[in-house]
């Protein structure tokens, strides 16, 4: 704090337990931790889980967005061009989800923004010009808002999960028992509905279930780009800032929310494949 | 981001390679892919490493206004500061390249040491190494990158060390299944039965079994890194004092390229970026899919076998 | 008796991915009547899986072919797969080797069963899984298993649903490729044992391929030697075995060892077979054979009719 007398310096340190040495505060730390408490932020002062809280909330539904147009359309041009391999279909779907995997995810935003400035909001979560908006209004207004910051994140995330549906699904094609299943008279797309796609969703399921985990902070590009205020926003406003509880209490939630993806990896694939028992 | 090219067959399948030597030149040669990939890379490494000589304008001279168009003299047009785009496309690559290439040895160096322990030594060495590497792996790595630089202080060395922090941990995953797998050739058991020192065996042996997939990996690494360090800038995190493409696209955004229209302040470099990123990731991935060779054939497809008009019986064959 | 099932002529290329061809069949024509037992012998790569893949017409997009593969009168190869597949499974079925992997790990076997009756019309719903645990119960295995999953059943189990299920749509022949590979002795008796009993009950034609001389002898009638692609000895099993007309069928037999004479000494054939991607000259037989002569380094011999049913393709039946 710039232009704070030393006694009121004094005073803040003692009041956010600074004077304490180092692993004193960090006791304190996981105590409060355990009691639920992360802390309150410097900046605002606001309890760092309800600030936390609402830039999650924020964040959730844009990348949820995001990701489910990615999955959907990756697994469905994936599966595709494994079925029709060899094909122009083929080529051009690989090349187009290997061009999207190499963007970089802002420069993808910031490419949005040329194209679309003026059609679709480019700023901000919602227009603080709206007058008393009704919940239709003001969901109308947010979705648009929306738009460009989740297409974003789909169009990469497209290119990374059409490569990895492309490539179960060609392996799986050469098991033995597809190529039974053709023997017995099945016509391909059943083949391809019944027996391979099945096998094909394990590993699909279990990259893309692990990926999630990583997605809350690769938002933070695109939350910079179109000023959403997230939680990648709040991860590197507290850098800047240098409020450590912020800092502490972010990376804590992404950590959780990695770990925890992870396990939901695992328990999809220990529901969807009967070879695995408890 | 590497996790998906990690998968097999992105690429076409082509019967296995004969020898370990030769195998870049030989997957080069026939993979359209790789080679693309590497025409790139070639390319945009010459243009910079021969900015200096090459490049147009002088990287400080305002040639124009500010946001210039792009004309027959500027083809690219000019950035927020009157400087010709093309130059600072070509010494943004030097940075970039340079940035990318270094964090990627710190990584290699790092990971591929790491990897090499754990998978020759096994045991307690093993554990303890991937505990560490599981811990490094669990943290969202931007975030990570973006707290380290910013305590630490922006300069080129700094940044080089941080991304290449973070990106070990593929590699070393990676080198260790390698080296398990060749730690258990019988060659290899041989050699030991015989007597020889671990530094041996691992010079000789594991080591020319191991350097392939390493160099595979390398290459994909740099993608990544390249990735990060575009990141870091664009985030305001990066060196102030050198012109990185990142920076290239960070300037234009700060300075509200956008809005003035001026879209050859951003387009281009993200794009190089882009075209270095997929060449890099063409050619690991080439380079992967040649060192683990799915020779089967899939079962279902658009087409099926065909036919060959009847030649005539009883026949010269 | 117009055969069941007919091979003419048949020829099967692979491109190679550096662009030459491998000749993998090289003229194989055989029939199958009804209720026969042929046996399709030779070594491993000697092309007698991919003939079995072509009469299913199940060759990979990399292979080209010629020749004729009549079902039911018709040929079934020129007219592709929409031709192809409604006589699938209901007039040629196929057991594959290693059945561990031909079936779909995510289903039941049951499922699985049922699915090939529901494809094809045979029967649908309840009617279907009655059926389908019927046809278990024929190949020895408790109608209960029908809903188990392929890794809960042992390799032998594995096996004889896959027979069951190869029986589903009630074929006049059965393809049964490598059935007994990758099983340990006691259950290859048992699945050998349930293919005679099943040809039999059922009144199945029966081409089994393998490179198991025993087992042909155990379960065929009629047997095709295959070497290189090509068939260089066809006959009954007998003939073969007392009789053989040419080299590597004598060969073939006194490679194998006979328990009950057990002290003799183990043939092999020494060498390799050719490499099937350039043009053969001559017999391509000679370079392994201890009875070539001028002729086998020069023209190749035809598959020539002997006595009663017997053929062979060597210069010391006669040149020519």
């Amino acid at each position: 704090m710039p232009h704070a007398t030393p006694e009121t310096r004094l005073a803040l340190r003692r009041q956010f337990g600074l004077d304490k040495s180092k692993l004193a505060q960090y006791g304190i730390y996981l105590r409060q931790l355990a009691h639920g408490n992360l802390g309150v932020s410097f900046a605002n002062s606001q309890p760092v889980w309800s600030n936390l809280r609402s830039a999650t909330l924020n964040t959730l539904p844009m990348v949820a967005l995001g990701t489910i147009f990615a999955i959907v359309f990756g697994t469905l041009t994936g599966v595709v061009a494994a079925w029709r391999r060899g094909t122009v279909v083929e080529g051009a779907t690989v090349s187009s989800a290997l061009a999207f995997y190499s963007m970089p995810t802002h420069w993808l935003g910031l490419m949005l923004v040329i194209l679309f400035t003026g059609v679709l909001p480019t700023g901000g979560m919602s227009n603080d010009f709206l007058l008393n908006p009704t919940w239709w209004e003001h969901l109308k207004d947010v979705l648009s808002h929306m738009a460009l910051p989740s297409l974003t994140l789909g169009l990469v995330l497209y290119g990374e999960y059409t490569l990895i549906a492309r490539s179960a699904m060609l392996e799986t094609l050469g098991e033995d028992y597809v190529l039974t299943a053709r023997a017995k008279g099945l016509k391909p797309w059943a083949i391809v509905r019944r027996h391979a796609l099945p096998n094909a969703l394990l590993p699909i399921v279990t990259l893309v279930a692990l990926s999630l985990g990583y997605i809350v902070a690769g938002a933070i590009l695109i939350e910079t780009v179109f000023s959403w205020p997230g939680v990648g926003r709040a991860v590197y406003d507290a850098v800047l800032q240098r409020d450590y509880p912020m800092l502490q209490g972010a990376f804590l939630l992404l950590t959780i929310s990695v770990v925890v993806c992870n396990l939901v990896a695992d328990l999809l694939y220990f529901k969807l494949d009967p070879r695995i028992s408890a | 981001m590497s996790v998906v090219l990690q998968e097999p067959g992105l690429v076409e399948e082509v019967a296995p390679v004969r020898s370990r030597r030769g195998l870049v030149w030989q997957t080069i040669r026939r993979r359209p892919s790789a080679a693309l990939g590497v025409a790139i890379l070639v390319v945009v490494g010459l243009a910079a490493l021969l900015a200096p000589w090459v490049a147009p304008y002088g990287l400080h001279d305002q040639v124009g206004p500010v946001f210039g168009h792009p004309s027959r003299a500027h083809p690219l047009g000019l950035d927020d500061g009157g400087i010709d785009m093309v130059t600072l496309l070509m010494w943004g690559a030097r940075i970039s390249l340079v940035v990318g290439f270094a964090a990627t040895a710190v990584s290699m160096l790092i990971g591929g040491t790491v990897g090499l322990l754990s998978g020759y030594f096994g045991g307690a060495t093993d554990t303890i190494l991937m505990r560490i590497t599981d811990y490094f792996l669990v943290i969202p790595d931007v975030p990570l990158m973006i707290v380290v630089a910013a305590i630490w202080g922006p300069s080129l060395f700094h940044i080089v060390i941080v991304i290449g922090i973070l990106l070990w941990t593929g590699t070393a995953r990676v080198i260790r299944a390698q080296v398990k797998s060749v730690r258990e050739r019988v060659y290899v058991k041989r050699a030991r039965a015989l007597g020889a020192g671990h530094a041996r065996i691992v010079l000789r042996h594991v080591l020319p079994q191991v350097a392939p997939l390493l160099i595979a990996n390398t290459v994909l690494t740099v993608a990544v890194a390249v990735f990060d360090e575009t990141a870091l800038s664009f985030l305001g995190l990066g060196d102030p004092s050198r012109i990185s493409l990142g920076k290239v696209i960070e300037n234009a955004f700060q300075r509200a390229a956008i809005s003035s229209g001026a879209w050859w302040a951003i387009v281009p470099p993200g794009a190089l970026v882009a075209l270095v990123i997929l060449g890099c990731s063409l050619v690991g991935q080439a380079l992967e899919d040649a060192l683990n060779p799915r020779l089967r054939v899939a079962h279902l497809g658009a087409r099926t076998f065909r036919l060959r008009p009847l030649v005539g019986r009883g026949g010269a064959l | 008796m117009t055969a069941l099932l007919e091979v003419d002529d048949l020829h099967v290329w692979f491109e190679l991915p550096d662009g030459g061809e491998l000749h993998a069949v090289q003229g194989v024509s055989l029939a199958v009547e009804p209720g026969e037992r042929l046996g399709l012998v030779g070594e491993s790569g000697c092309g007698k899986t991919t003939t079995a893949l072509a009469i299913m017409g199940l060759l990979p997009p990399t292979a080209l072919a010629s020749g004729r593969v009549v079902l039911d009168g018709v040929d079934v190869l020129a007219g592709g797969e929409r031709t192809m597949r409604p006589h699938r499974w209901v007039d040629v079925a196929i057991v594959f080797q290693g059945a561990m992997n031909a079936l779909n790990p995510v289903r039941t076997v049951g499922a699985q069963i049922v699915e090939a009756l529901e494809v094809h019309d045979v029967a649908r719903g309840a009617s279907a899984r009655g059926r389908a645990a019927q046809l278990l119960e024929s190949v020895g295995i408790p109608a209960a298993r029908g809903r188990r999953y392929p890794h809960e059943l042992s390799g032998g189990m594995r096996q004889r649903a896959a027979i069951a299920m190869a029986l589903a749509c009630r074929p006049k022949v059965l393809i049964a490729d490598e059935p007994t590979t990758a099983l340990d002795v006691m259950v290859q008796a048992q699945i050998l044992e349930l293919l005679d009993g099943l040809c039999r009950d059922f009144g199945l034609a029966l081409l089994l391929v393998t490179h198991d001389l025993p087992v042909v002898a155990q379960l065929c009638d009629l047997g095709a030697v295959m070497y290189a692609g090509e068939i260089v000895e066809r006959g009954p099993v007998d003939a073969l075995h007392h009789d053989p007309r040419h080299p590597y069928t004598r060969l073939l037999f006194a490679a194998t060892p006979d328990l009950e004479r057990g002290d003799g000494p183990v043939v092999s054939i020494p060498g390799a077979p050719p490499r099937l991607d350039r043009a053969l000259v001559g017999c391509p037989f000679a370079p392994r054979c201890d009875r070539r002569f001028e002729p086998c380094g020069v023209r190749r011999p035809a598959l020539r009719a002997l006595d009663d049913g017997h053929a062979a393709a060597c210069h010391l039946n006669g040149v020519g």
